[in-house]
Formats: structure tokens, C-alpha cells, sequence
């Protein structure tokens, strides 16, 4: 399934997940035995799926609270979307 | 009646993991300190332990865990009554000795009571230095050349033995690094590498000391947290060395030379 802007994502609840520091953040599956590791805007995007969004949603907030423009952005978040489905660290809802 | 009959242990108190305990066995290893007024943190009792414990919610081969107290059993040596991260009752087997005991309880009992507390629990020894403490994982005494400070055989049949640290350090330290060891190998070259956040969470979480009833203690959430929480604050780093006494100064040099330089 390829990911768009109107792409609606959902985080996996069966992984466990802790804060580094102030900006970083840490998950595992505990059924898989994989850990993984975000950055400061990985973080922050985990964070906003608290509740479900779109990944236009998504890069709409990144690109007010970081130094990017929007196409870059776009591009960043779904590569990095992406990489959270395929790691079955978020799920795409289906439309 | 002679008051000699009713005589007293004595009683011990040490600083042990940030802990104020006060045991009737001596724990040779374990930093001494002078008894204070109030109630100690830990207490260590001998006394009347059951072989199994009623209403056990998990059991093992050696092992039981009913509520706060969890029971552990060495066949035929000791069992302990370790309780809520405060107490832990040990009771001998006819013919083991008080001195070989001291081994078990500094070791696993210590460790299911520091799990009860709550804590992150690493397989280590750790260093202070300069306000900051690191922490070294998987070593034993004799690849750390300290045979030469060799003290008394934990138990007569195991080449295992206390060392008296020099210089203890009773005062808490923040821990500023983990140094997890391995062996070099072709496909391990010698050397200090910092591990990336998932992996550092990933070795961290294997260095757990007795993993499977910190299992059994501890939530996986509460486990993770308490991870996250060390690395928040320090470092992880995979040191690679070469085995043998010949490279035992130059592993020195360079882990003194690394830390130092951690700033």
C-alpha cells in the first residue's frame, strides 16, 4: 500500500515506548523482540499519533514547529511513515 | 538464669546499592558503615524459612512469588524470604557455612530485593571517579588482573573470590557510562564504540541481572522506563578487547583515556 497525504495512521499499542531525555524516544516489541529508536521530529510524530492522523496532518504540524519547508518535509515524513508501517510501528487505517 | 544464655548476634550494617542494611551475617565485599538512629533500609535476618510459600502465583524450580515475598530455595544450602524490597530472612542447611552464605545473599537475593525495589539491575561492577560513576559489564576478577588482591574463596569448591575495593565509595554517584565488554574477534575489532540508542536499549536490557525473575518482578513497561531513564543520562558504549593479562593495561589505558575524554 503506498502512502499518500490523505494516508490515515494509527500507532501499534502492543509496543511499549519510553522518553530519552527531552527528545528522543525509545520502543519494543515485545512479540517481535525488535527495539527501536527515534530522533527528536520521530519523536514528535509518535507523539502526535496519540490519535490517529493523516500524514498531511502530520507534516502540516512538523512544518510549524521545525525549520523545514513543506515539499522537504512531505518527502522526510513519508519516507519515515513508511519505515513506521513496514516495522509495524504505526498501521495505515484503510480508507 | 546467666544473661550469657540470651546472647545477641551481632549485627553488621553496610551501604550496599544506595541502601542502608543491617545484617546478622557478616558480607564480606560489602561496604561498612556506622549503624544510624533510624530504621534501615534493608534488613537481613536469619530465621524460619518454608520450603514452598502458600498461594503462589508463579513458580519455579528453585523459586516461588506470592504477592510481595518471593522465595528462593538453593538446594540443599539456603533459602531466603525475600519481602517487598525490605527484608530478606535466610535460613541455612545443617553443615553450610555463615561465610558461604554471604556469597547468595549479596548475589541473587540482593538482586530479586533490589528487583522488588523497583530498580534497574545491571551484572556489573562500577567505578567512581571525579563526582561521575561508570558502570563495566560482564568481567570476572581474574581477566581484571585483580588475582593479586585476592581475598578469601566464596565457597571452597569455586574459584570465585571476595576483593576488598581499595578505595570504597559509599556516596552515591550519577551514572555518567555503561561499558558493556565483549571479545575481540575478526569480525569484532578491538575498540570503544558508542551504541545507538535501540541497541544500547537492546544491551542494556540483556545485561539485566537474573532477567528471568526480573521478569517476573517487574512490569515490562516498568522495565523500559527505568532503561530509558540510564540513557537519558548516560552513555552506552561496546568496548571490544582482547582477552589475556599481556592486554589487560592497555584495556585500562583506553577505558580510563575514553571516559576522560567523555568530558
Amino acid at each position: 500500500m503506498s502512502v499518500g497525504l490523505d494516508t490515515t495512521l494509527n500507532r501499534n499499542d502492543e509496543l511499549l515506548h519510553a522518553s530519552v531525555g527531552a527528545e528522543e524516544c525509545v520502543m519494543m516489541s515485545i512479540e517481535a523482540g525488535s527495539y527501536y529508536g527515534l530522533n527528536a521530529v520521530g519523536s514528535r510524530i509518535w507523539e502526535l499519533l496519540e490519535s490517529p492522523k493523516t500524514v498531511g496532518q502530520l507534516c502540516r504540524q512538523i512544518c510549524e514547529e521545525f525549520e523545514v519547508d513543506a515539499q522537504t518535509c512531505e518527502a522526510a515524513v513519508v519516507t519515515f511513515v513508511d519505515d513506521l508501517i513496514k516495522n509495524r510501528i504505526v498501521h495505515a487505517a484503510e480508507s | 538464669m546467666s544473661s550469657a544464655v540470651f546472647k545477641r548476634s551481632p549485627m553488621y550494617h553496610y551501604f550496599i546499592s544506595g541502601l542502608h542494611v543491617s545484617s546478622e551475617l557478616e558480607l564480606r565485599g560489602a561496604i561498612p558503615r556506622e549503624p544510624r538512629g533510624e530504621t534501615d533500609d534493608v534488613s537481613i535476618r536469619r530465621g524460619s524459612v518454608p520450603l514452598a510459600l502458600d498461594g503462589a502465583t508463579a513458580t519455579g524450580p528453585t523459586w516461588d512469588l506470592a504477592g510481595d515475598i518471593f522465595l528462593l530455595r538453593v538446594p540443599r544450602l539456603i533459602r531466603f524470604r525475600i519481602e517487598a524490597g525490605r527484608d530478606i530472612v535466610f535460613e541455612t542447611e545443617p553443615g553450610f557455612a555463615d561465610c558461604d552464605a554471604a556469597g547468595f545473599v549479596l548475589g541473587t537475593a540482593f538482586g530479586i530485593l533490589l528487583h522488588q525495589r523497583g530498580s534497574l539491575v545491571l551484572h556489573g561492577s562500577a567505578v567512581a571517579k571525579d563526582g561521575r560513576s561508570i558502570a563495566i559489564c560482564k568481567e570476572s576478577i581474574d581477566h581484571l588482573g585483580l588475582a593479586e588482591r585476592r581475598g578469601r574463596a566464596v565457597r571452597e569448591s569455586f574459584a570465585k573470590y571476595y576483593v576488598d575495593p581499595p578505595d570504597p565509595h559509599a556516596q552515591p554517584s550519577p551514572l555518567s557510562a555503561v561499558y558493556v565488554l565483549r571479545e575481540a574477534r575478526p569480525s569484532l575489532k578491538e575498540g570503544v564504540e558508542r551504541l545507538s540508542l535501540p541497541d544500547a536499549m537492546r544491551t542494556l536490557d540483556h545485561e539485566a541481572y537474573r532477567p528471568r525473575f526480573r521478569a517476573k518482578l517487574q512490569p515490562r513497561p516498568q522495565t523500559m522506563a527505568h532503561v530509558a531513564a540510564v540513557l537519558s543520562r548516560a552513555k552506552v558504549f561496546r568496548l571490544v578487547r582482547p582477552r589475556g593479562f599481556e592486554h589487560l593495561q592497555d584495556t585500562v589505558a583506553a577505558v580510563q583515556a575514553h571516559w576522560d575524554s567523555l568530558g
